[in-house]
């Protein structure tokens, strides 16, 4: 008893407070980039370069039949890319190629917003592939933009927040990354499990849930910006209530940005929500990192 | 007063009178059953409840009870004190239901905050905060709360918790002399000597107070670098940062049972400082006060009533029970009237300080409540020095009684709690490195109390 009752009480506490975020850069040392003989090879080329100067980073390619027909793949090695030897024919096979290639940390698609012709379906991609997807949308001239201006959109959980990772390791010195933090008060059941709520919580009222959202999603932001403080960039954050569709394009039209960061990653899975997936699909402007 | 049914029993005219026979055998059942409890061989409230039913099958021999014509009230109920158990029950069911609604947390977490993250003003701030809860939660309680918090806080801070644990598992015990109803010697002394809550309280805080300064002085001393107040600015700003990443509320699930529970705390300690003075409240004691509060706490917060009777340590009303029972027995056989004749020869000279020391060295090494029932019986209203009873000799017993258990680690259950979270922890306290602490602040303690006695001696 005495016991049970030490464990429950460390156990409030902790959830009382915020776990010690060790938010370390990532080294970003194998990366990846799909070609698919479409009109953004370039430009997702072009990315891959521009990582492989700043972290020179190992890069895969992946290819297409259609890419291996134009002159991409030449591009592809000139641009320092280790070219896999077999090509893919459909998304299962570009999915398993990603999947066995060992220490991958990122792949970069290229993806038309408007792409009718399309060999890769993106959904199963960012579903099934290890790594987090690079999503390319719009030609790039200077690779470096992409990155100078960073949006990660959060809704809450604590692996979430540790995934700021991924965006201070992006990020160009002198750079500015906002967090933006979205309660979506639709979502109360999001809302509970977030919360670590009790069973005998079931009588708080709507609003008072919401407000301790806001609190402990306060409390986060504040710890994560509190550990980048050293940094060379500039790191921001901003609470927001309401639908995280809304409250991403909205800060997407206000604010020019060259990367849009959204959904969950750890250990090697992915978890991207109902709100991510309508975002990937619906933002054309910025590229998009699926996490 | 109130007069117990031992007074009864003992002023009747059918009561036999001891032989030396009788108070050998009794005494030597008394030495068996404190032997056995301090070597924790059997279940204390087993052991207690068994000696008991020894004792009153002697006293039936002995024909200590007498035949009453139209009363069937079994003897032993008569023995009881029937308030410290009431006390022990309403305080009991009262607190943990008050517990659940995180007002206790909630204070600790505002408390952390307000230490800023600085080791030296935590280790004070909490160590208040310990004493504080002991006085109206049960030590165990205080020192589970505080001792998790502990642990958490220094988790996050890169703090040493040996130190910070240590010390709130012995403030828990000074926190036990605030007011009546903070510990089990205190509500058996307080009611025996007739110590209402209010004159408890006035005698008992500044000795607290400055007990408390003490042993943070001491503490800063002991422990060095792993409690020094913070230097540098930057370590400064980075425990200010994780501190205030705690929020108080997230202890508390239902705000409105949070803030019933803030208002009913507050009441019932109104209750207990001024029952004296209230009309129909005065005529009962304070366990009906605690019963009260538990009743209505029940009514207005409890889904489950079962439940909440079941955090009521019944193995402690069972061993009070047997306890009253071996006590009472030991009085009309004589025993506590020889053992005060003996504490009047090992005391000669010394007076009240020289009781309170052998008291702290009793309890250090066994548990004080049989030992704070026994010497209520012997200095209370039952023998014949009763009326000469100096109210120093009272509070030489509290003192004694309460601190005594700081100097080992198994002296009290606040510090076996305080090592039990260690230990979970993967940090683990010896016995000995323990008594080098511990002694050194009980020792200084009772130092303190020592003066304060003297103190006591001349103004009461």
């Amino acid at each position: 008893m005495r016991d049970k009752s030490i464990d429950e009480f460390q156990a409030i506490f902790e959830r009382a407070s915020i776990p010690v975020l060790d938010i370390r850069e990532l080294r970003l040392a194998r990366a990846a980039v799909a070609l698919k003989g479409d009109s953004l090879d370039a430009s997702a080329l072009a990315v891959a370069a521009y990582l492989r100067r700043r972290f020179q980073t190992q890069i895969r390619a992946y290819w297409s039949a259609s890419a291996a027909r134009s002159a991409t793949l030449e591009a592809a090695r000139g641009a320092g890319c280790d070219v896999h030897p077999r090509g893919f024919g459909s998304t299962e096979e570009l999915v398993g190629q990603i999947s066995i290639e060992r220490g991958l940390q990122l792949v970069i698609l290229p993806e038309p917003p408007d792409d009718a012709r399309r060999v890769v379906d993106l959904d199963p991609v960012v579903e099934a592939a290890p790594p987090p997807i690079l999503l390319i949308r719009r030609p790039v001239e200077d690779p470096s933009a992409v990155f100078r201006r960073i949006l990660h959109s959060l809704s809450g959980n604590f692996r979430q927040t540790r995934n700021s990772e991924y965006s201070f390791s992006l990020v160009e010195d002198g750079g500015h990354v906002l967090l933006l933090h979205t309660i979506d008060e639709s979502d109360l059941a999001g809302v509970r499990e977030a919360l670590q709520l009790t069973p005998d919580a079931d009588d708080e009222d709507r609003a008072a849930l919401l407000e301790r959202l806001a609190r402990r999603g306060e409390r986060y932001l504040k710890a994560v910006v509190a550990a980048s403080r050293a940094s060379p960039y500039d790191v921001q954050y901003r609470l927001a209530t309401g639908s995280v569709v809304e409250q991403v394009k909205a800060e997407l039209r206000a604010n020019p940005y060259g990367l849009l960061v959204i959904g969950c990653h750890e250990g090697g899975v992915s978890r991207v929500s109902a709100s991510d997936y309508q975002l990937m699909h619906e933002v054309r402007d910025v590229a998009v990192l699926a996490l | 007063m109130t007069v117990s049914g031992l007074d009864l029993l003992a002023s009747s005219e059918t009561a036999a009178h001891a032989t030396p026979a009788q108070t050998w055998i009794a005494g030597g059942i008394l030495v068996a059953t404190l032997v056995l409890l301090a070597t924790e061989k059997v279940h204390k409230t087993v052991l207690v409840m068994l000696a008991g039913g020894v004792c009153l099958l002697l006293g039936q021999i002995w024909g200590y009870f007498p035949r009453e014509e139209g009363h069937h009230l079994p003897v032993y109920v008569r023995m009881i004190e029937w308030e410290v158990i009431g006390i022990v029950i309403g305080a009991t069911v009262f607190v943990e239901i008050a517990a659940r609604s995180g007002a206790f947390t909630w204070v600790s977490v505002k408390v952390l905050k307000a230490s800023r993250g600085d080791p030296f003003r935590l280790l004070v701030l909490l160590s208040i905060l310990t004493a504080v809860f002991s006085a109206f939660l049960d030590n165990i309680t205080a020192m589970i709360i505080i001792g998790s918090l502990t642990i958490v806080a220094c988790r996050k801070l890169e703090l040493y918790p040996k130190p910070f644990l240590i010390t709130e598992g012995i403030m828990t015990n000074v926190g036990g002399l605030l007011t009546l109803i903070s510990s089990l010697p205190n509500i058996i002394i307080g009611k025996a000597a007739g110590i209402s809550y209010a004159q408890f309280v006035i005698v008992t805080v500044p000795y607290v107070v400055v007990a408390t300064a003490v042993t943070m002085l001491a503490a800063r001393r002991m422990f060095g670098k792993a409690v020094a107040p913070l230097a540098d600015t930057q370590a400064r700003t980075r425990n200010l940062t994780l501190v205030n990443a705690f929020d108080e509320w997230e202890t508390v699930n239902d705000r409105k049972f949070f803030r019933n529970s803030i208002v009913a705390v507050i009441a019932v300690i109104l209750l207990f400082a001024f029952h004296g003075q209230i009309p129909l409240v005065r005529d009962f004691g304070i366990e009906v006060v605690a019963l009260g509060a538990a009743a209505l706490m029940m009514l207005l917060h409890s889904d489950d009533v079962e439940r909440d009777l079941d955090h009521v340590e019944w193995s402690l009303v069972f061993f009070f029970t047997g306890l009253f029972t071996i006590i009472g027995v030991m009085d009309l056989a004589g025993v506590l009237s020889a053992v005060g004749r003996l504490l009047d020869g090992l005391t000669a000279g010394g007076g009240n300080v020289a009781l309170m020391w052998l008291t702290a060295g009793f309890s250090s090494v066994t548990d004080n409540i049989p030992l704070a029932a026994m010497l209520a019986r012997i200095f209370g209203p039952t023998t014949e020095a009763a009326a000469a009873v100096p109210a120093a000799q009272w509070w030489a017993v509290v003192f004694g009684a309460n601190l005594g258990g700081n100097v080992t680690p198994i002296g009290s259950a606040s510090t076996v709690v305080a090592v039990t979270i260690l230990k979970k922890n993967k940090l683990k306290v010896t016995f000995v490195e323990f008594v080098k602490i511990g002694g050194v602040f009980a020792g200084l303690q009772l130092l303190v109390a020592s003066a304060y006695i003297l103190l006591l001696q001349r103004i009461l």
